[in-house]
């Protein structure tokens, strides 16, 4: 435990040191893992399925906003689509815009959700994200949660229905258009996760904030019981396509993550380093503020007063 | 130099610096406007994008049944349809224009509380310079 706990500490310590680069990094690895996902699922503009254009737009987005990935992301899955048909771009993008424009609009900051979710189906780990997010977030995230499910079973449809689309030719419009947004809207396995992920970001929100020991540790397992449970009788209940070894293994493995994961990030707070510029009537002041580490024995961290002050005249500028 | 003068004014001042750089922006540019002009504007964009989100869902569900919506055309109470449509776009409209009230309510007070402390340590600011100018 010890060796975790030393994992941890080295670790807070060069976030703590690093911030702004590690943040740029982690922008770059999560942009080029999105986009490199969409072009291997859908990929069917080949402009836009080459390493160049990826890393050249991952590039962009470490030096953009976070919701910048999202964007793009976004950007890149219309784009094929609309190679593969109108209709299917047209279906995505109208999806898209009613989420953006009925619930990110107010939310920015939960738009990640859209992204996160959908990588952690592809990565085998779906019942992480309703556990994180209730941790992290408000029951408000069962909505941001539910979305990023919306989200990739659109494009998981798209994908797996890229030969039935395509002998689609000799169909009019509307009858594509009808089989696609069919496909997108008739999926009792997404109706099935949005509502199992909805129940357990509400109910580990509610319990991590309950005035109990353990609160966090109870509300993971308590929220992977909740999600298991859902899925099981809305499986038998909407006849979904919803394995049963697959998701205990699922949320098992889940689990694991969710306990690291707290570990990691919910036991400290990773409080950012702050550079801040100021001036008065005699210096330019230049101080990073500093926050307080203590070792794990009696960890507490404080912002307040802990700057480390510089300040320079006029004559050293 | 923690308990100094100069101490706590270069605390203070990196405090509110801190704070300007963060969720002092955004506090700083919601309370730019009075409490009514930033719910209502907000409601309205609010209601804006409801307005377009109905009318999306109303184009696709259309050119998805076209078909029998053209088959039906001349045997539909049009006046009744109407009449349901508009029914709907107002509640739909007017329950997401009464959520974004009470959410955008709710920021401007979160953005006042924070900019009164903000405002209290200038005041704390300004009495110590004045110390030491009078000092």
């Amino acid at each position: 435990m010890d060796n975790i706990f030393e994992a941890r500490d080295f670790i807070e310590e060069i976030v703590s040191r690093y911030e702004t680069l590690i943040r740029a990094a982690v922008r770059f690895f999560l942009a080029l893992l999105a986009l490199s996902v969409v072009n291997s699922k859908l990929g069917y503009m080949e402009r836009l399925d080459s390493t160049a254009v990826v890393v050249a737009v991952s590039l962009l987005c470490a030096i953009m906003p976070a919701g910048m990935i999202v964007f793009f992301s976004s950007l890149f899955i219309i784009l094929h689509c609309y190679s593969l048909s109108l209709e299917a771009a047209i279906v995505v993008l109208a999806v898209f815009l009613l989420m953006f424009l009925l619930y990110f609009r107010f939310t920015p900051k939960d738009t990640m959700a859209v992204l996160l979710t959908p990588l952690s189906y592809v990565f085998g780990v779906p019942h992480i994200m309703p556990v994180i997010y209730g941790l992290k977030g408000s029951p408000l995230s069962a909505l941001s949660v539910g979305f990023g499910v919306i989200a990739y079973y659109t494009v998981d449809f798209v994908a797996e229905s890229e030969d039935k689309i395509k002998g689609m030719a000799d169909a009019t419009t509307v009858e594509r258009f009808r089989t696609i947004l069919d496909g997108v809207i008739k999926n009792n396995t997404m109706v099935a996760y949005v509502i199992a992920f909805a129940a357990t970001v509400v109910a580990v929100s509610v319990i991590r904030r309950l005035p109990i020991a353990h609160a966090w540790t109870i509300a993971i397992a308590m929220g992977l019981v909740v999600d298991i449970i859902a899925l099981l009788l809305l499986s038998v209940r909407l006849d979904a396509d919803i394995s049963v070894g697959g998701l205990m293994i699922g949320a098992l493995i889940s689990a694991a993550v969710a306990f690291l994961f707290k570990l990691f990030t919910f036991s400290v707070d990773y409080a950012k380093t702050e550079r801040v510029q100021f001036e008065d009537d005699e210096y330019y002041y230049y101080v990073k503020a500093v926050p307080k580490i203590r070792s794990h024995g009696g960890r507490s961290r404080s912002r307040s007063g802990s700057g480390s002050g510089s300040r320079r005249s006029d004559e050293d500028l | 130099m923690k308990n100094s003068p100069d101490g706590t004014r270069v605390m203070l001042m990196t405090r509110m610096a801190s704070f300007e750089d963060n969720e002092g922006k955004e506090a700083i540019r919601i309370c730019n406007y009075f409490r009514s002009d930033y719910v209502c504007l907000n409601v309205l964009r609010a209601v804006v994008s409801a307005t377009v989100s109905f009318f999306l869902v109303l184009v696709l569900y259309v050119y998805y049944d076209i078909d029998r919506l053209l088959q039906e055309i001349y045997t539909m109470d049009l006046m009744a349809m109407g009449r349901k449509l508009v029914t709907a776009y107002v509640i739909f409209a007017g329950a997401f224009g009464i959520i974004a009230y009470v959410v955008y309510s709710f920021r401007f007070d979160w953005a006042k509380k924070h900019l009164n402390d903000y405002n209290y340590a200038l005041r704390e600011l300004q009495n110590i310079q004045e110390v030491k100018d009078n000092g």
